[in-house]
């Protein structure tokens, strides 16, 4: 075999070996190179830092575990920051998720498992609250749309919507019509394209912020700004979005979902350059085969 | 043929929903007949329970799949073992989570059921989906190359966007996350948007196929 098949036909063991090496060495030695902060991301955080006093925001986290290692921060991030506006400005935070897998999610990062959360006082049901999953995906959205209460008629453990005592905040959410921003940070369907047929058509005023997979993005640039204000793009745009929050509060910084998703973008950086000289060395291969070819 | 085996049952039910639903969309709306919207929702409420006990039968047909394989397994061949398994999880999950949960009024909070889900569900989940990157950096190394002038730009293309999408891009250069945002902005979202507008009229098209009893595939079966 000539030098130019060899170069062209490397074993996808080495690729798959090589790529594992430099990935682990960096997530071991992280080097913390610089990131930039993009328009999106500041976006992002000045849609939620205009949020009116006492509007309802609902936060949902329409992902399942196997996005939680790109998406957990923008989840964490939003979720703090979201908690910090309710102490500034009385705003109202209903959380819930059309994915059967999200649930436990919701809980676990209100809950604090992923890393402390600073509730900074909020009272459950009186300034946020969590429905929990809803089922039936698009159907359920629409049926939230109309009427709420019918569409999830408890919270998570089971609180009736309607038991004002309970849950006063349910007494302002009884459709779409009384909620002023959805954050929807989603891994795929049920996400953006079905609240944006069952929501946003149901009100055009409806500002809605997204947080997705870095190979999602594509698609939600077509909607942006007219009907996604912005939104978080993959592990890059989590980190981004973390490293601006911790200029209000350095905590977050140091919090788990924070510090991976700051510690994640050596691994990003190192994995696509990497990627790219893959693509170089193929393509030295090609060319050089295609001359001994002519030749 | 039984009156129950007929298709123009069904076919009617789908209209007679789809109207509901398409009369609430147009007349519903701001309280023009306030009536609608009531039916309206009560039909998706009825759909949004089905599709919450089809749950429960995807479950059945699973586990009633994996029992197949299990009973028919081969000398040598081990793949039962993974229909095996499933069993074991999904009746580990069903008992943590319905019996215990809904017992004890923990809900998805009781403990065990959450330390599965935490410390096994999690890890594997975002295992599975992390693969991904060996997969797509060996297809990069494979198919991104430049035979035509089609395929040139597309690696052009392909690879600035990288840069411009991984952290390192703007600090090495600020230039490549101005060309990424150019590329996504202009020649990307003329091309989805085309795509999007093509959908949405199919969907319409199909739609009314459906209304009109002449796409029958959702009926199941076959002719």
């Amino acid at each position: 075999m000539s030098l130019s098949e060899k170069i062209e036909r490397i074993d996808r063991r080495v690729l798959y070996a090589l790529l594992w090496v430099v990935v682990l060495f960096i997530l071991l030695s992280p080097v913390n190179m610089p990131v930039v902060i993009g328009d999106l991301t500041k976006e992002y955080h000045r849609q939620i830092e205009a949020i009116p006093s006492n509007a309802i925001v609902v936060l949902a986290f329409d992902l399942g575990p196997e996005g939680w290692p790109e998406l957990g921060g923008m989840c964490y991030g939003s979720m703090q920051h979201l908690f910090w506006k309710i102490h500034e400005k009385h705003i109202k935070v209903v959380m819930l998720t059309y994915w059967s897998t999200g649930a436990a999610l919701i809980t676990n990062c209100f809950g604090g498992v992923y890393g402390p959360m600073d509730k900074m006082g909020a009272v459950y049901g009186v300034d946020w609250v969590n429905l929990g999953y809803i089922a039936a995906g698009e159907v359920g959205m629409s049926a939230f749309a109309t009427d709420v209460w019918a569409a999830k008629p408890t919270d998570y453990q089971g609180w009736l919507v309607s038991d004002a005592s309970k849950l006063p905040i349910m007494q302002q959410v009884r459709s779409i019509k009384d909620i002023y921003m959805l954050i929807s940070i989603e891994s795929g369907t049920p996400g953006f394209e079905e609240y944006n047929r069952q929501w946003w058509t149901r009100k055009s005023t409806l500002k809605i912020l997204v947080g997705a997979l870095g190979v999602s993005i594509p698609g939600y640039e077509p909607y942006r700004p007219a009907r996604i204000q912005s939104y978080l793009g993959g592990g890059r745009g989590a980190a981004e979005y973390i490293l601006l929050l911790g200029q209000t509060d350095p905590k977050i910084l140091t919090s788990q979902p924070g510090k991976i998703a700051v510690g994640v973008t050596d691994a990003l950086s190192t994995s696509h350059m990497l990627v790219i000289v893959f693509v170089v060395i193929g393509n030295i291969g090609y060319f050089l085969r295609l001359r001994r070819k002519q030749q | 043929m039984t009156w129950y085996k007929r298709r123009e049952g069904p076919l009617i039910v789908t209209l007679i929903v789809a109207l509901f639903v398409i009369f609430e969309w147009y007349f519903g709306e701001g309280a023009v007949i306030p009536e609608a919207t009531t039916v309206s929702g009560q039909v998706q409420l009825f759909v949004a329970f089905i599709l919450a006990f089809v749950i429960g039968v995807g479950a059945v047909s699973v586990l009633r799949l994996h029992w197949h394989r299990i009973q028919r397994r081969k000398p040598g061949d081990y793949s039962w073992i993974y229909s095996g398994w499933i069993f074991v999880v999904i009746i580990l999950f069903v008992v943590t989570g319905i019996f215990l949960g809904a017992l004890s009024g923990l809900r998805t909070e009781e403990p065990s059921y959450k330390w599965m889900y935490d410390y096994v569900f999690m890890p594997l989940s975002g295992t599975m989906y992390s693969i991904l990157a060996f997969f797509i950096a060996s297809g990069a190394y494979r198919a991104f190359r430049a035979r035509t002038a089609e395929a040139a730009l597309l690696l052009i293309a392909g690879t600035l966007v990288m840069l411009g999408n991984a952290p390192i891009g703007g600090v090495i250069w600020p230039g490549f996350m101005d060309i990424n945002t150019w590329i996504q902005r202009i020649p990307m979202m003329a091309g989805i948007r085309g795509i999007l507008l093509g959908a949405g009229i199919g969907a319409i098209a199909m739609g009314i196929r459906i209304l009109t009893g002449r796409e029958r595939g959702y009926l199941g079966g076959g002719e």
